[in-house]
């Protein structure tokens, strides 16, 4: 007998709409959460417990990734991988271990993939060396979906017309853009100039007041890596969790580390086994299990479930599970605007902090050039450099030589740095392209405080994303050129930002190179979905919160229909 | 080699290359809560100190008390020659950067490689001390002080440790006031930083966080 008919493993992107939307058809739904919860009087704009000490992530000698990066060449031009813990490098691959996950913490640029995205094989043909296929829907399946979370999640924007803007049905956002910072004149400006398109950025987070719980935003200045303080912030737990927690329906446990799912012989899970906050282990029977851990320890857990049917795990049958993992290619740029070359009024504008830049650019979404050819391209997203002190003191301290530098020059530097310009960031989100070298699989030396084997990540990427990425950066550079931005600099690179992870499960119609079919499902596992990103064959060419959202709306119209 | 030279050669020796590799992911990305246990050892090796992370009066008396005693007045002497009284802003005294020092070294979440590292680097400018000066640093004249700083400067592990001891005077310069440093938020006034609100009170610092 059921305890529940949904169980539901992580609380972010994925979890959070399957939680709202069958909680509120009055289905009883548990949610097991390894993190704690954290309310909204809980997060402060505290530098040190935002982003200088493991608050809101796993301490690494607890728990930690084996990380396999690229090495150079072997004599026969093989790629040589060097594998090290996050624990050892300091480079940590978690991303808020909490109640709603990440969404916590997100910045919120919420665009739509376009139709092409759907189908980047067919539109642009293989590429070698690259895993791309054609997804089993397409974007009208997923429209409706987006029109949801606009208005459920709370999306703030203008639609503008251009060349590469998606189809919509609804006209408009349903929640006007946020307050924006003066600097946005000279990105319009330099633009114009060079007739490009300059847009608004569609972003998560309320403008005004929608009720009690969720007021509008307090344009502090720090929003990136903060949890929100007034509910302004579409996160999983303040814009589904406490609904769904006061339809009555949905059980939240916390601090809930769970190990495994447990099968029968006929491949249905039947039950989660999991860690409480007592250091007790514990399960939970459901009719339907929904995993959404974010793409790596989603795979993990998979590939960790082995049962009569599972052996190689759960959906492994093919060995496609960690397969074909993403992350975002692109890189990011800045420049500086001195206050002292501008008028005293303007220069005081400059200097504010709070209001939004909210601009970005899609001109390069689809590339037409004599190099490259027809190819995808990318977004590019406006943002002041990030306001967190320390870490930009931190970066003074070296001088041109490399060499340490304190005492009175350390402090000059340091007046100069925070006191004489604004730096304005740019950056670009382009197809991390899925390859044999990006994958996840279970480390067979190391575990974690719970004795599982951890998650060992090859990260390997495609020449083909540096190719884009720098034919971006240029075109940006040009713009804060025309913008007459100091100091511009910038690079693209290969290495994969740890908290724009998707892939490792991809759903497809052919169950011997898919883990999930097209609704999700475990194409051998008939009552488990997964809903976080990892479903995705390819990303896109932008963040991925809000597709990964728009899926877990359709997911749980589906599941709805199966329960 | 001189025998300068030599001790500074032998304090890189005297780790081991994983902890120079660990030494450095943590100066990378200051990740560093470890398991209860692992803290607990490393209080082995300084006896002096007394774990806490409460701000209550009881502590901070005891703190005082503490930071009376060495090693602390030679961090202090360190931590003005890294960030001097020079009527540029605000100096690591201002800051209180000794006191920040310590409630960082105390607390429970503290690295122990990191906590021994930077307590055994005291040791280590006293023996360069006493090689080139026949004294202690603390009793070092100032000129001579400063150049003991940047002789160790030249060394893998004695550029590492100041820069240790300059990323928590960062963090007392600019971290928010409920830490015991930045009083009255000198440090953000000084470099025009504003700061980001609600800012935490004292039941929901990261300590208190963290034991949710």
């Amino acid at each position: 007998m059921s305890e529940f008919d949904v169980c539901i493993i992580g609380s972010g992107a994925g979890g959070g709409p399957v939680a709202y939307q069958l909680s509120q058809a009055g289905y009883e739904v548990v949610v097991l959460e390894k993190g704690p919860f954290l309310k909204q009087d809980d997060f402060y704009k505290d530098e040190l417990a935002c982003c200088r000490r493991s608050v809101y992530t796993p301490a690494l000698q607890d728990e930690f990734h084996v990380i396999e990066d690229y090495n150079g060449k072997d004599e026969q031009g093989n790629y040589k991988w060097l594998s090290e813990s996050t624990f050892d490098s300091g480079w940590d691959f978690w991303n808020g271990n909490m109640v709603g996950g990440a969404s916590n913490l997100m910045s919120g640029f919420f665009h739509r993939l376009k139709p092409e995205d759907f189908r980047l094989k067919s539109e642009f043909g293989e590429i070698k060396g690259a895993n791309v296929v054609d997804w089993p829907i397409e974007y009208n399946d997923l429209e409706p979906y987006y029109a949801r979370v606009e208005q459920i999640v709370g999306v703030s924007g203008k639609t503008i017309a251009h060349p590469n803007l998606e189809p919509r049905s609804t006209n408009d956002f349903p929640y006007p853009p946020t307050t924006e910072h003066p600097i946005t004149k000279f990105i319009d400006q330099g633009c114009e100039a060079l007739k490009l398109h300059s847009l608004p950025t569609p972003r998560a987070i309320l403008p005004t007041a929608l009720n009690k719980q969720r007021t509008g935003c307090q344009y502090s200045g720090y929003c990136g890596s903060y949890g929100c303080a007034s509910g302004a912030k579409g996160s999983s737990r303040e814009a589904l969790l406490n609904p769904a927690l006061a339809s009555g329906h949905c059980t939240i446990r916390d601090r809930a580390k769970v190990t495994r799912l447990i099968s029968d012989a006929s491949g249905k899970v039947t039950q989660a086994e999991y860690i409480d906050k007592n250091n007790h282990k514990k399960t939970v029977r459901a009719k339907i299990f929904v995993v959404a851990c974010q793409a790596v320890e989603t795979s993990r857990l998979l590939l960790s479930s082995t049962g009569p049917k599972h052996t190689q795990g759960l959906g492994n049958a093919y060995h496609q599970v960690g397969k074909n993992m993403l992350f975002s290619a692109g890189g990011s740029g800045s420049g500086e605007f001195h206050y002292d070359d501008y008028s005293p009024e303007l220069g005081q504008q400059l200097k504010i902090r709070g209001p939004f830049v909210n601009r970005y650019l899609q001109d390069w979404y689809f590339i037409n050039d004599k190099k490259l050819g027809r190819a995808k391209g990318g977004t590019v997203e406006f943002l002041l450099s990030h306001p967190n002190p320390i870490s930009r003191a931190n970066g003074v301290k070296w001088g041109d030589d490399n060499k340490l530098l304190w005492g009175s020059t350390l402090k000059q530097k340091l007046k100069s740095a925070f006191t004489q310009s604004q730096r304005l960031k740019f950056e670009i989100f382009c197809d991390w392209l899925p390859t044999d070298d990006c994958f996840v699989s279970l480390d067979t030396q190391h575990k974690d405080k719970w004795n599982s084997p951890v998650a060992k990540l090859r990260v390997g990427y495609h020449d083909h994303d540096l190719e884009i990425g720098n034919y971006i950066l240029e075109q940006s550079k040009n713009l804060f050129a025309k913008m007459k931005a100091k100091n511009i600099s910038g690079s693209v690179s290969g290495s994969p930002p740890p908290n724009l992870q998707a892939g490792g499960c991809r759903f497809g119609n052919d169950p011997s190179t898919s883990v999930l079919d097209k609704d999700c499902r475990i194409h051998d596992a008939e009552n488990v979905f997964v809903t976080d990103g990892s479903w995705m064959p390819t990303g896109g060419s932008v963040p991925y919160t809000f597709t990964i959202y728009a899926n877990a709306f359709r997911v749980a119209d589906i599941i709805k229909k199966q329960l | 080699m001189d025998a300068s030279k030599t001790l500074l050669t032998n304090w890189d020796k005297s780790l081991s290359q994983a902890q120079h590799k660990t030494l450095d992911a943590n100066l990378e990305r200051r990740h560093f809560l470890h398991t209860a246990c692992k803290a607990a050892a490393g209080t082995a090796l300084i006896p002096s100190i007394a774990l806490f992370t409460a701000c209550d009066q009881k502590t901070k008396t005891q703190q005082n008390k503490q930071l009376k005693q060495e090693p602390w007045p030679t961090f202090a002497a360190v931590q003005l020659i890294l960030f001097p009284n020079d009527g540029n802003g605000p100096s690591a005294t201002d800051l209180n950067a000794n006191a920040y020092l310590h409630f960082v070294l105390s607390a429970n979440d503290t690295d122990h490689e990191e906590r021994d590292f930077i307590l055994k680097g005291i040791d280590w400018l006293n023996q360069l001390a006493n090689t080139e000066h026949k004294t202690t640093f603390i009793k070092a004249r100032p000129e001579q002080q400063e150049q003991l700083i940047h002789k160790i400067a030249i060394s893998t592990s004695g550029e590492r440790w100041l820069s240790y001891l300059l990323l928590y005077i960062f963090e007392a310069l600019l971290s928010d006031p409920v830490y015991g440093s930045n009083p009255n938020g000198i440090g953000w006034q000084w470099l025009e930083h504003q700061p980001g609100f609600p800012t935490p009170d004292k039941t929901k610092t990261y300590p208190e966080l963290l034991k949710r």
